[in-house]
């Protein structure tokens, strides 16, 4: 079946493939072929034919002398609706870095190689948008390509006062949470158009990944988050784990889930009253947060902590659970469970509340493909993509726990809230399966096998609150990683605000804007690795020579 | 209507005991907060079963813990300013000294520096009987006699626990210089072992 | 003479302490219902040590703080009506509180000050305050000022019918325009004779008053305090104690015109009973308050005209019958 489709593909382009090679993605396998660099776009364009693929992540590494190394990694399904991956990476030479661009045939590869563009130097020929992403556009010199492409798409990029026409949902706001800035352009109440632009907490994490050993590194990549850092723990766990080849016991492997599972349940109702603030509903966002306490408690109880948890360890996870603990577990999950179904009758029966959120923000099945939504996003718009179904870790295969993914067919901002909700109640039952797994079986909680350092790369997959979240390791045998990327799920989510909020009215921006579920802490990590070739401003020695 | 539910939850919440009250001092909101045990806070230090190995300082993620020397002691000290709770030490410790205990009242005024801000201990350093550097803590080297003696295949326990006793007294530059003089050379096992097998043939 | 002069001030300061009074009621049951705590009036004995052993009232103290914070003037904006507005609505809202009526201390009032006509006075006052605040948020040169001005004269529009038929469905039904004759006419209290009318000044007082779900014009989230948004210091402070005693002026017009004052009994339990029935209708705007979101300006747009024009025409129809067959 799987292996069947793949060398389908792998039998089509054989003429043009040097050379194959696996890495682990979460137990299963993945090809990575490798190939000339011309040959990039041919390739993408025959893989996308395919009416159920997608682009994951376009990475590119910076090899020093050897040159570059660029990897796309896709994902496909087949006709039974079982995913595999497929990776094309291609090295080239530091004179020749031109490269034709993905995303002139696909939106999904828009912000990927932005970020490229700005931080190494690559340049994508025929990308439709070149500004700066991250950076300030005026960096570093005025008449950088940046400034120009800005005014050509008519956005004016100074800070002065705007044109009245022009609303500034700026970088201070009380509609927004976090720092962003976010530009409409309107006519009377109506949307015109709409630009994001992120980098206001920007802090230079997957530079600092690259100098700091593995283990140390476990605690810089928890911080990344507050409302969702057990996943990247999770998720950077798992990458080591697949790098160096080895596996938690099954302990362990319930422990983790648990934490993530009681993670999603606070993250939702965190959600849940924040979109209630942002219609005016002062009153329901207090009864959220309320039910809120109950959850961080039941967090604090597992692992010490309420907002840096530290469950997770190469190889199997910090601490063990005792009987009396489990039984009080048990009991306080049923009342949040009465709570929340509380909560979904009054939420459903508000009349106001129901023509707030209904018909506005319309994203259809078509367009989540094309324009890369992940997440409950895409599971509002009738897409069926969750990463602990289709490529299942820790105890989430069929082996250890049965569940069910939530799909609705609704595409407004409605439907994700009832998307969310229900993902709380399927959350909660498998927090129920695991505790009474929890009773029974015996064991370690830490597997005794030994890290044995080795080259290669190593790829964890996780599903956070917010979607898919992706972390890539790659190592030369030293105690320290070679590379690190991180790609966070509200990266995707926050490229396809613009396409919906057009057309919509001013009252509207802001549940729009928060029914994607931004989280800017997430999106801001980027890296400042070397020097772009031919430029004066250069970063610091110290940070060119500092390795512990 | 419809809406009457969420009139009804308004005034269910008249008498919800939500926010309690913290002064600080005594705590009589107490009774209804609980704070587990498993909570990670502040790090204590049992003095009489540390010692000294430096585990703690070597595993530590924010360079917290610090080490110098002063005459015949050594003093180690943990600033909690910097320290990010992550139980590395509690792990990596092969005595269980080093816990962390869930005090979380951590904040003081700057004059207070000295004693709310750091956790100090220190050890007692032994000297070598040739040059006078000190090279370890007594508690290290009486900890590595109980494990040798422990471990060690009963035949050949007595020689060597012997030689220990001789040789824990030097610094290891001056075991190796003066180690024919004071008599610990593993060569002395091989002209043995030659003995034994010339007087064999 | 001056025994009148000193008479008026003390009456203004204790209406001004009384409003403060009310204004607490309205928040401490909005937190109520919401699970939380609410502000303090008096400080409790644990927190003493930290805070400060001085008994504070939360809300006095709110709106005092703002005039001591530094006044900003946006540089495009039209200065003079900008400082002027908030000044000159104010002043309105003092001058109507002599003519409201109390129940033993009316007799005292009526020496100094009688006119015929004062609900005509008390009628266009309120209206000209919500008109003299758009003028200085007109010349104040920021979008967000704009936007919420034009919500909030789309809905005023309607609020104001809505409140000069409820007045005058009254006025018809009573034979004079003076607040005493009104509160003394009353043999049974006209919110049961003509509930429509009642119906129709609560609903002019929910955007008055911004409270939800006619909340538009000024909610924090869209338009950063809409017409109010370049306002600090000390202008700020005008205006929130010009909301407080407003809403005050409100709610004491309304048992006055429509549960007779309180003035059942003929002892000073009338005192008592104008304030618990204050009271009482505080709350119930604060549960309307709570149980909603607020309506978006289209959908705001198309509910409410058509409220408006059904109770107030019911109103002034039912005044109408009343004349023609009951004298």
């Amino acid at each position: 079946m799987i292996e069947n489709s793949m060398k389908n593909i792998l039998e089509d382009l054989s003429n043009l493939i040097i050379e194959t090679h696996d890495i682990k993605i979460n137990k299963q396998l993945a090809k990575i072929l490798s190939i000339d660099k011309e040959k990039l776009i041919e390739i993408a364009k025959r893989i996308l034919k395919n009416s159920n693929s997608r682009l994951v992540h376009e990475i590119a590494i910076d090899l020093g002398i050897d040159g570059f190394k660029i990897i796309q990694l896709y994902e496909l399904f087949n006709s039974e609706g079982k995913a595999y991956h497929i990776g094309i990476e291609s090295y080239f030479p530091r004179e020749e870095s031109k490269i034709p661009s993905l995303a002139a045939i696909t939106y999904q590869a828009n912000w990927a190689e932005r970020e490229i563009m700005e931080l190494l130097g690559i340049e994508f020929e025929g990308h439709p948008d070149k500004r700066h992403l991250f950076l300030p556009y005026e960096w570093p010199n005025e008449t950088e390509a940046g400034l120009e492409e800005a005014k050509k798409i008519g956005f004016n990029v100074f800070p002065k006062p705007e044109p009245p026409n022009i609303l500034p949902i700026g970088p201070y706001h009380p509609a927004l949470l976090e720092g962003v800035f976010l530009r409409l352009k309107v006519d009377g109440e109506t949307i015109i158009d709409a630009d994001l632009k992120p980098g206001f907490n920007h802090r230079g994490i997957m530079k600092l990944g690259e100098e700091r050993s593995y283990w140390r590194n476990l605690y810089l990549f928890e911080r990344v988050c507050g409302i969702c850092s057990a996943d990247h723990a999770n998720a950077y766990v798992l990458a080591v784990e697949n790098l160096f080849n080895i596996e938690p016991p099954d302990r362990a492997k319930y422990i983790r889930t648990l934490g993530i599972e009681l993670e999603r349940i606070a993250s939702h109702l965190l959600w849940l009253g924040v979109a209630a603030d942002l219609i005016g509903f002062k009153t329901f966002f207090m009864w959220c947060w309320k039910e809120r306490e109950k959850a961080i408690d039941l967090l604090e109880r597992l692992s010490g902590n309420r907002v840096t948890k530290g469950i997770a360890r190469f190889g199997g996870a910090k601490r063990d659970l005792g009987k009396e603990e489990i039984e009080k577990m048990i009991e306080k999950l049923k009342d949040i469970e009465k709570s929340v179904k509380n909560l979904l009758d009054i939420a459903y029966n508000n009349s106001i509340l129901r023509k707030r959120t209904e018909d506005i923000g319309i994203l259809d099945f078509q367009n989540a493909i094309e324009y890369g939504a992940v997440g409950p996003v895409a599971r509002a718009s009738n897409w069926k993509i969750d990463v602990r179904h289709d490529c299942p870790f820790d105890a989430y295969s069929q082996e250890y726990t049965t569940w069910d993914v939530i799909v609705d067919n609704g595409k407004d901002v409605w439907a994700r809230v009832i998307v969310r909700i229900k993902e709380i109640f399927v959350s909660i039952d498998i927090c129920n399966q695991c505790l009474n797994a929890l009773k029974n079986i015996k064991g370690e909680i830490v597997t005794s096998e030994k890290i044995e350092l080795r080259k290669g790369e190593g790829i964890g997959k996780v599903e956070a609150p917010r979607g898919e979240l992706i972390y890539y390791l790659m190592s030369n045998g030293e105690p320290i990683p070679y590379a690190v990327r991180i790609r966070t799920p509200s990266y995707r989510n926050n490229a396809i605000v613009p396409f919906i909020l057009k057309g919509y009215r001013i009252s509207d921006a802001p549940i729009i804007y928060g029914s994607v579920d931004p989280c800017m802490s997430c999106t801001d990590r980027v890296q400042i690795i070397d020097i772009k070739s031919g430029e004066k401003k250069i970063i610091s020695l110290n940070d060119l020579i500092k390795r512990r | 209507m419809r809406n009457i539910k969420t009139l009804i939850e308004a005034l269910k919440n008249i008498h919800s005991k939500e926010t309690i009250s913290y002064p600080i001092g005594e705590w009589p909101g107490k009774k209804y907060s609980n704070i587990p045990e498993t909570l990670r806070g502040k790090p204590i230090i049992n003095e009489e079963k540390c010692i000294g190995c430096e585990a703690c300082y070597n595993a530590c993620s924010a360079f917290t813990i610090k080490f110098f020397n002063e005459k015949d002691k050594r003093r180690y000290s943990i600033d909690i300013n910097k320290c990010i709770f992550c139980g590395r030490c509690e792990d990596v410790c092969p005595e269980d000294a080093i816990k962390l205990s869930n005090e979380f009242e951590l904040t003081h005024f700057p004059e207070e520096n000295e004693e709310k801000r750091y956790v100090k201990w220190e050890k007692i350093l032994k000297n070598c009987k040739n040059c006078g550097e000190r090279f370890a803590t007594i508690d290290q080297i009486n900890k590595i006699h109980d494990r040798i003696s422990l471990n060690i295949n009963p035949k050949v326990s007595e020689e060597v626990l012997k030689d220990y006793e001789i040789y824990s007294n030097y610094c290891p530059k001056c075991r190796k210089i003066l180690s024919y003089k004071i008599g610990i050379n593993p060569s002395k096992y091989y002209l043995r072992i030659g003995k034994d097998l010339k007087e064999m043939k | 003479m001056i025994i009148e002069i000193i008479y008026f001030i003390s009456l203004i300061i204790f209406n001004i302490f009384l409003s403060f009074i009310f204004l607490f009621l309205f928040r401490k049951i909005n937190a109520k219902f919401q699970g939380r705590k609410g502000l303090l009036l008096i400080v409790p004995k644990d927190l003493r040590k930290t805070i400060g052993s001085t008994k504070i009232m939360q809300q006095f103290y709110d709106i005092l703080k703002l005039f001591y914070k530094q006044t900003i003037i946006p540089k495009n904006s039209h200065k003079k009506i900008f400082i002027i507005s908030p000044i000159i609505s104010f002043i309105l809202s003092i001058i109507i509180i002599p003519f409201l009526y109390f129940p033993i201390i009316n007799d005292a009032q009526q020496k100094f000050l009688f006119i015929p006509f004062d609900l005509l006075i008390i009628t266009y006052a309120i209206i000209l305050i919500h008109i003299f605040w758009n003028i200085g948020a007109y010349a104040s040169a920021s979008p967000w000022a704009y936007i919420g001005i034009e919500r909030s004269e789309k809905l005023n529009f309607f609020a104001q019918i809505s409140f000069i038929s409820s007045i005058f469905s009254i006025a018809i039904l009573s034979n004079s325009l003076s607040l005493k004759e009104i509160v003394i006419k009353q043999d049974i209290p006209y919110i049961l004779l003509n509930p429509f009318s009642a119906i129709s000044f609560i609903l002019f007082i929910l955007v008055n008053f911004n409270l939800k779900p006619f909340d538009v014009s000024e909610i924090e989230v869209e338009i950063v305090s809409g017409p109010f948004t370049e306002y600090s210091g000390k202008l700020l402070g005008l205006i929130e104690l010009t909301k407080t005693i407003l809403f005050y002026i409100n709610s004491i017009l309304f048992i006055n015109i429509f549960l007779k004052s309180g003035e059942f009994f003929s002892s000073i339990i009338n005192l008592f009973l104008l304030l618990i029935f204050a009271g009482i209708f505080v709350i119930i705007l604060s549960i309307i308050n709570n149980i909603f979101p607020s309506y978006r300006i289209d959908q705001a747009l198309k509910i409410y005209p058509i409220l408006v024009i059904i109770f107030s025409s019911l109103s002034l129809m039912l005044s109408f019958i009343y004349k023609i067959f009951f004298g």
